[in-house]
């Protein structure tokens, strides 16, 4: 399903725009950008519902009203007047071989459309060892509690045979990644 | 035909993760091994690049890739979460010896040789097969005798005989620990397979007929019964013998004369004599000559002669009255006679050169150590003494190689200790090894006590459990790997279990050694419970 496209890009992160601000993408999801070859995988990392126009700052507006709704209902243009912003961490691409991990050869194009991956793209690259290693490494945000929110939406993505290989298999690579860094580890078990 | 080695065990259990040829190889266990399914003495092969290695289980560890681990751990932990972090962060590893190198294929005309390098990196490790150990161990055939099996096995480890008689052997162990029945079990292998002639100065008449067996409160048969045509029982304490219905062959008796003033040597702890009491021996030797000194001494009539005597040697009067006092005792051993119808040592020696073994019983006299310690070392001095006799004539082409023999001497180090080694035949015969074709097999819980260079030369050592910290330092002195051996013999079990290394075996072994006295057991050797005579009644009956 599309959920966005490209508006800002690098070889290591990509930066989409979302269509609805009613259906934010989940942190963690593992999304494909680029509909034709090569592709590019990648991790949602951040989401942000925020002003089209960084210049003009949301002001609260609800305080006489009685609920949320109304304050849509008051100012319908206000939807108009925001959008979703997701980053994505790329941790693989796609080319006519297959899918290859780590980096992108070469940052997908702008506006290339973004589209939840299928369950086999997500069985592969959850599975690859870069794909863990690059969320582990991130640095904009708590890399831990990603890679714990990249495994829930495994779980509701995947059925549940195949969310508990790939569980076994994250796990034994964990303890060869987090190996001296037991506290880490154990806190990402607990989680798992 | 080239034959693939049978399929390893159960898998890999490990992988070589680092080691040093003088300190062995490390090996971190896969998380699918329970480091309490390893244990100290366990086989195992390691499959290098070119070749196969086959080392043993010296040390066992629990190692943790973070040492944080320990303070992130608590009872209330989840359960999956500890069974994650056993086996990955937290895994057992391993040291282990590596001590020969195998064929990576049998038949391919590459032999079993000492490992002169360690495996590579992360090479896999396995449980030795029944195969290896077969492979490394030999089967049993006219060569090798079967003397137990590996801890958890029920492989036959075997002993290569010809090295095995070929150099003096130590079986050692702390009191209650299977000695004898070890030593028993040797012997047979020595009888049975005909490798060498065995004397044996049998101190608690063990060895010739019936023995005990207290743990499992049963009598087991001796030699003279599992071999009745190759063993002479000879005994100095004929009542004795009777009483325990022992089928004796000859009642030793020894003259006088055949005590010589280095006998005294030895004899000085046990009768608690001084070195001037000793010395006085010789200027007795020189004033009534070698083979009289001894009865003419000890028929002097009192002390009034014993002064004037020693006034006339010039030896302090109170040392020759020591002296003369100690001997005097000797009256009391039945077997000492003035005037022998028979020589002793001869008999035996032309039993040993027609390949037969001896036995010598000594009664109640077993309990006197002197008695012991005299009878054995002036033996076995006649019989040093006429094997190099012979082996100077086999050097001179006037007659065939003397039989080896094997002198089996309990308490060893009575006669072996570092002050007196030096001066007694069996510290010679021990140092001069088999070069006059006789070897001695001691027997003892003190090695400690023994003198170093003796314990040395010893070809073959088995050992059970020891836990004095000198004793196992003194088995282990001068082996390579001694440190690993030290955690393996330390762990071992009281009972009927040993370490076996040297010559006879081409690595050090734990085993668990062969039970002896059952009726397989006597079967095995040739000699089952039932007689042919039995057996064809038990046949009659039945038809």
């Amino acid at each position: 399903m599309r959920i966005g496209e490209v508006i800002q890009s690098s070889s290591v992160s990509f930066l989409a725009q979302g269509y609805d601000i009613k259906l934010p993408p989940s942190v963690g999801s593992i999304v494909i950008a680029g509909e034709t070859l090569p592709s590019t995988v990648g991790v949602i990392q951040n989401v942000r519902v925020e002003p089209f126009d960084p210049t003009r700052p949301v002001i609260a507006r609800g305080e006489s009203l009685e609920s949320e709704q109304d304050v849509f209902h008051e100012s319908p243009q206000l939807l108009d007047l925001l959008t979703i912003r997701f980053e994505c961490l790329i941790v693989a691409y796609q080319d006519e071989y297959g899918i290859k991990e780590g980096l992108a050869l070469t940052p997908p194009m702008i506006h290339s459309f973004v589209n939840g991956a299928q369950p086999d793209t997500l069985k592969t690259v959850a599975k690859s060892p870069a794909f863990i290693r690059t969320v582990l490494d991130s640095k904009n945000v708590d890399s831990d509690s990603l890679l714990i929110a990249s495994m829930r939406q495994l779980e509701l993505e995947l059925e549940a045979e195949v969310y508990r290989d790939i569980k076994a298999e994250v796990k034994n690579r964990l303890m060869a990644i987090l190996a001296r860094e037991t506290p880490r580890l154990i806190n990402i078990l607990g989680y798992l | 035909m080239n034959q693939q080695i049978p399929p390893y065990i159960g898998g890999p259990i490990g992988t070589v993760v680092g080691g040093s040829l003088s300190q062995g190889t490390e090996i971190k266990l896969n998380p699918s091994t329970s480091v309490e399914e390893i244990k100290s003495g366990h086989f195992i092969t390691i499959s290098g690049t070119s070749r196969r290695f086959f080392g043993v289980v010296t040390d066992i560890t629990l190692q943790q890739s973070d040492p944080a681990i320990t303070y992130q751990i608590s009872t209330d932990m989840r359960e999956d979460i500890l069974e994650a972090l056993k086996g990955t962060i937290a895994y057992g590893k391993v040291s282990v010896s590596t001590n020969l190198t195998l064929p990576l294929i049998e038949g391919s005309g590459v032999g079993i040789e000492p490992a002169k390098s360690i495996p590579d990196h992360f090479s896999s490790v396995y449980m030795a097969s029944e195969r290896d150990i077969q492979l490394v161990f030999g089967e049993e055939d006219e060569d090798h005798f079967w003397v137990g099996s590996p801890l958890d096995m029920q492989t036959k480890v075997c002993l290569d005989l010809d090295e095995f008689v070929k150099r003096s052997v130590g079986v050692f162990g702390k009191s209650g620990t299977g000695k004898t029945f070890l030593t028993r079990l040797l012997l047979v292998g020595v009888l049975q397979h005909d490798k060498a002639s065995a004397l044996i100065f049998d101190m608690h008449s063990e060895y010739g007929q019936t023995g005990q067996d207290t743990d499992r409160n049963m009598t087991v048969k001796g030699l003279k019964q599992l071999f009745p045509e190759k063993v002479s029982v000879f005994t100095l304490d004929e009542e004795s013998s009777r009483r325990r219905n022992s089928n004796f062959d000859v009642e030793a008796k020894i003259g006088y004369s055949e005590i010589e003033p280095e006998d005294l040597e030895l004899l000085r702890e046990s009768l608690n004599l001084s070195d001037v009491a000793v010395n006085a021996a010789y200027f007795l030797e020189q004033k009534y000559g070698a083979r009289k000194w001894f009865e003419s001494f000890i028929g002097l009539n009192g002390t009034e002669e014993v002064y004037e005597l020693a006034q006339e040697l010039g030896v302090a009067p109170q040392a020759l009255r020591a002296l003369y006092e100690r001997l005097n005792r000797f009256k009391r051993f039945g077997f000492l006679v003035s005037d022998p119808s028979q020589n002793v040592a001869m008999q035996m020696i032309e039993h040993v050169e027609k390949g037969n073994h001896v036995v010598l019983e000594f009664g109640r006299y077993g309990d006197d150590l002197s008695a012991y310690i005299l009878v054995s070392n002036l033996l076995s001095r006649r019989i040093h003494r006429r094997y190099v006799e012979l082996k100077e004539q086999a050097v001179g082409n006037t007659s065939g190689e003397p039989r080896p023999v094997m002198i089996v001497l309990e308490e060893a180090h009575k006669f072996l200790n570092p002050g007196i080694a030096n001066q007694t035949i069996f510290g010679t015969i021990a140092r001069e090894l088999r070069k006059y074709n006789v070897t001695i097999m001691v027997i003892d819980q003190r090695p400690s006590a023994i003198d170093n260079e003796v314990m040395s030369q010893l070809g073959t050592r088995m050992t059970c459990l020891l836990d004095n910290e000198k004793d196992v330092e003194s088995v282990l002195s001068g082996v390579s790997g001694s440190r690993q051996l030290r955690t393996v013999l330390s762990r071992m079990e009281p009972k009927q279990q040993a370490l076996v290394f040297g010559h006879a075996v081409p690595m050090p072994i734990v085993l668990k050694t062969r039970t002896y006295g059952t009726e397989e057991f006597y079967r095995s050797v040739g000699r089952s419970e039932y007689s042919p005579e039995d057996l064809q009644k038990e046949i009659d009956e039945l038809f």
